[in-house]
């Protein structure tokens, strides 16, 4: 094992996640939510106006609700993907260590954990989901 | 070696390498002293369709090093996360217009454009965190400089990148175009 772990190294017992992973994490899903809603957003070819009217909401929290999943919550991207396209969200898990990418041509820095990994952190977040 | 294991290279993309094999070479060797970083994605499964390099400020935020607030450590995975998505060919809102843009943009240009620099703004998790830096060339991000959004003065940022630039890639210029596609290839949303 590596004497720095990756932040996203699994859980093991019962230590403390570090404030990083979980950063990291939340704001991964909530990227990856986006981008599929707004991959079918481009690929629908409909307007903002149009969602607006099928969620029976005003254009400007549409524009809102596509910029950014800042505050979005797992009702909110259900309604927006399904009202986009009429699709629902295929959820699967996979770990995100040792899953090599096809093309991973270069070798560089991957931020790690320190050793002495600031387990006790207690930072508060914002917890959207 | 570094603690942190094998550390630097640069792209293998065949149109950099083919385009720009100077800048190329000017990347290799920024890293090789340690003025520069590739970052590789932390999601091991992502691929890297486009790369970011970040000065030892900047690497220092994102490993949560010794004397980084506590309350920035979720921000800095955060970050990890915006420049994972970048990376890995995700979709960019990218703000053109430094007055005039989306709110949630993910990167943007600063005022004034003609200077080159961005800045990647972390919007989540809180406190908000923008990450100035420039590209050299479409699709590489150098990640220069960093603060935090609360009262921070968009002039001095700039300025302070503008230095690092300087230092770094002297007389080269950084991209500024106004097409966005110069900056970031598709799939970009200008907002």
């Amino acid at each position: 094992m590596s004497p720095h772990p990756s932040i996203l190294s699994k859980p093991v017992g019962e230590a403390r996640l570090s404030p990083r992973a979980i950063g990291y994490v939340q704001t991964a899903t909530r990227l990856e939510l986006h981008q599929l809603v707004m991959q079918a957003f481009a690929e629908s070819g409909i307007t903002q106006v149009t969602l607006a009217r099928r969620l029976g909401k005003r254009p400007e929290q549409i524009s809102r609700l596509l910029g950014a999943p800042g505050n979005w919550t797992l009702d909110t991207f259900a309604e927006l993907l399904f009202a986009i396209d009429g699709s629902l969200a295929r959820v699967e898990r996979r770990s995100p260590i040792g899953d090599k990418p096809t093309n991973s041509g270069a070798m560089g820095w991957r931020p790690s954990e320190p050793l002495t990994s600031n387990s006790s952190s207690t930072a508060k977040m914002d917890i959207v989901w | 070696m570094d603690k942190h294991g094998p550390h630097f290279s640069f792209c293998y993309f065949n149109t950099v390498v083919l385009t720009y094999m100077s800048l190329e070479d000017h990347l290799s060797m920024l890293c090789e002293t340690k003025r520069l970083w590739l970052l590789t994605p932390t999601d091991e499964g992502k691929k890297l369709l486009r790369c970011v390099y970040v000065t030892n400020e900047v690497k220092m935020f994102l490993e949560g090093a010794k004397g980084i607030p506590k309350d920035l450590l979720p921000v800095a995975g955060g970050a990890l996360a915006a420049f994972d998505t970048y990376m890995g060919g995700g979709r960019v809102t990218f703000g053109m217009d430094p007055h005039q843009k989306d709110r949630a943009a993910m990167m943007a240009r600063n005022a004034p454009p003609a200077d080159g620099i961005c800045d990647v703004r972390v919007l989540d998790p809180k406190p908000q965190v923008r990450i100035f830096g420039a590209f050299p060339a479409q699709d590489i991000f150098v990640a220069m400089t960093w603060h935090r959004r609360r009262l921070l003065a968009f002039a001095g940022a700039v300025g302070r990148a503008k230095k690092q630039w300087l230092h770094l890639f002297a007389d080269m210029s950084p991209v500024v175009s106004e097409k966005v596609t110069d900056y970031v290839s598709a799939p970009v949303d200008p907002v």
